[in-house]
């Protein structure tokens, strides 16, 4: 059984290019699934078909089966935060959509609970504060309560720390992969950076030019490339992210300690 | 941030309201109470800014004018600006037939000069503060409709709206929740401009006989009852036109400082 199912999904725009061309991809209940690729690689659309929110002019075919409830996570936490709604209303709001017939007073412990979970500190405070007053980070750690609020079985993560810096993102990043461990969540995770996504997958698909070009167990895809592109992607990641990656984490680790996040 | 623009327009308007509210208690005589033998007279003790041609005190109709003025002006902005703002923010969000039929009658009524238009209107109604305000929503709600329009196509692309469809809510609360307090900076800013229109135009269709009559109080129609005695009591109507023309420099001073703020 698979939490969700898609069966040659094409998306067509107006003027007849293909963006998304014949992708197939399976998700069990409680797996990681990291999407890599080159910007326009369609994968981006990919996860919006399966949320049925594909910008205008854009038709799909193909097969999308989703069981379980979803949740996303965006990509720019300055735009995907309401500028006039308060950070603890937001998601007081998600919850009670979710939870139909609870009050607002257990809307706020819900709240405050998963502003927690999320590692805001001051919790309570925060939950009044307008998204201008909140760093980045902060921003991308309300999103991800918001996104919790729905008791999502699978969450999607739409390039969710490519707006942070280094640092921040290591955060976020450690953040997504306890979560995903301690509510056994499943999680699709989009993101052009091939590090960034191998640290929070167990199984990556690398997508091109709106085709699936491989698709298999990190480790496995890693160790050996079966697709040129990947070995490309990979070379290119290399050389350049190795050597910060682990002057990074190491720092990232120590200052993520107060979050109790599960290392590597 | 704050220059002098926002207090002196916010003083000079909160000096007018106030007056407007007082002036039942403040005015030295029944604005309505008529002495022809004591008509005409210059400024004395007994009556400050002397009296008009049926002997009414001009000080105590000027005060209480403020009390029609002042309400009607604001309900000839604020009922255009209700019926724009709904008809923008229905079309921006849901565009369609219903966007294109509001959009072909904005453009129709936006190729009239808007005076003549509302001239029109208000000569085939008859005079009244019925008909004007009729007159002032069928012609002003245009440019709310554009405004808030074009606000609402912005928004709706930001993924804070994306998020909140994606979260579940309906689109009766995405547009109030999220889309709708955005919209409203903008709104505001112009509607405070609007006002300075308002103002004038309400005196101008009094002046012109079409708007408040006498024998009620109301600034326009004072200048015109008074002009065939500029030249002997020229005070008659000079008074009642600076207080028109203080009180549009209040609400432009106002605009202005908004406009300000907000590119600040």
């Amino acid at each position: 059984m698979s939490a969700l199912k898609i069966k040659g999904l094409s998306l067509v725009r107006a003027d007849g290019v293909t963006l998304v061309d014949n992708v197939d991809l399976a998700l069990a209940p409680g797996e990681t699934l990291g999407i890599v690729g080159e910007s326009g690689s369609g994968k981006s659309l990919t996860l919006r078909a399966i949320l049925g929110i594909l910008p205008a002019g854009i038709t799909a075919t193909g097969e999308i089966a989703c069981t379980a409830r979803t949740a996303m996570v965006f990509q720019e936490p300055a735009t995907a935060l309401n500028p006039t709604m308060r950070a603890g209303d937001l998601v007081a709001r998600v919850w009670r959509r979710h939870h139909p017939g609870r009050s607002k007073a257990d809307a706020l412990t819900a709240a405050t609970e998963l502003f927690e979970q999320v590692g805001i500190d001051r919790a309570a405070d925060r939950l009044r504060a307008w998204p201008h007053e909140l760093s980045g980070g902060m921003r991308q750690r309300v999103m991800i309560a918001a996104a919790l609020a729905a008791e999502p079985e699978v969450l999607l993560c739409d390039e969710p720390t490519t707006a942070l810096d280094v640092r921040v993102q290591a955060q976020i990043l450690d953040l997504l992969r306890d979560l995903v461990a301690r509510r056994s969540m499943a999680m699709i995770f989009v993101s052009h950076d091939l590090a960034v996504v191998a640290s929070v997958s167990e199984r990556l698909l690398v997508m091109r030019r709106g085709e699936v070009v491989e698709t298999g167990v990190l480790t496995e895809v890693l160790a050996a490339p079966a697709h040129e592109y990947t070995a490309e992607l990979l070379a290119a990641n290399l050389g350049r992210r190795l050597k910060s990656e682990s002057r990074e984490s190491r720092e990232s680790r120590e200052s993520s300690e107060s979050l109790g996040s599960v290392t590597r | 941030m704050k220059g002098p623009k926002l207090w002196i327009g916010a003083g000079v308007v909160g000096l007018y309201v106030l007056a407007a509210i007082l002036a039942p208690w403040i005015a030295p005589h029944d604005p309505l109470a008529q002495d022809v033998v004591a008509a005409l007279q210059g400024p004395s003790a007994a009556h400050l800014l002397g009296t008009d041609e049926l002997g009414r005190d001009q000080l105590s109709r000027i005060l209480m004018a403020a009390r029609i003025d002042l309400p009607v002006a604001a309900l000839a902005t604020l009922l255009p600006c209700l019926l724009g703002t709904a008809l923008g923010v229905i079309c921006g969000y849901f565009g369609g037939w219903f966007d294109a039929i509001v959009m072909r009658i904005s453009d129709l009524l936006q190729a009239f000069p808007m005076y003549i238009l509302m001239i029109v209107l208000v000569f085939s109604l008859g005079p009244g503060v019925r008909s004007l305000l009729i007159s002032f929503t069928a012609v002003g709600w245009v440019v709310y409709a554009r405004l808030v329009r074009a606000e609402v196509l912005r928004i709706r692309q930001t993924e804070y709206v994306t998020a909140a469809i994606t979260a579940g809510f309906g689109a009766p609360r995405v547009i109030v929740r999220h889309v709708l307090p955005n919209t409203l900076r903008q709104t505001l800013i112009y509607l405070t401009s609007d006002l300075v229109f308002a103002v004038t135009a309400l005196a101008a269709f009094s002046f012109l006989g079409f708007g408040i009559q006498q024998p009620t109080p109301e600034w326009g129609s004072m200048i015109a009852a008074a002009q065939p005695y500029i030249t002997t009591q020229a005070l008659l109507t000079v008074v009642p036109g600076l207080v028109i023309t203080v009180l549009a420099l209040g609400f432009a001073l106002l605009g202005d400082a908004l406009q300000e703020r907000k590119r600040a």
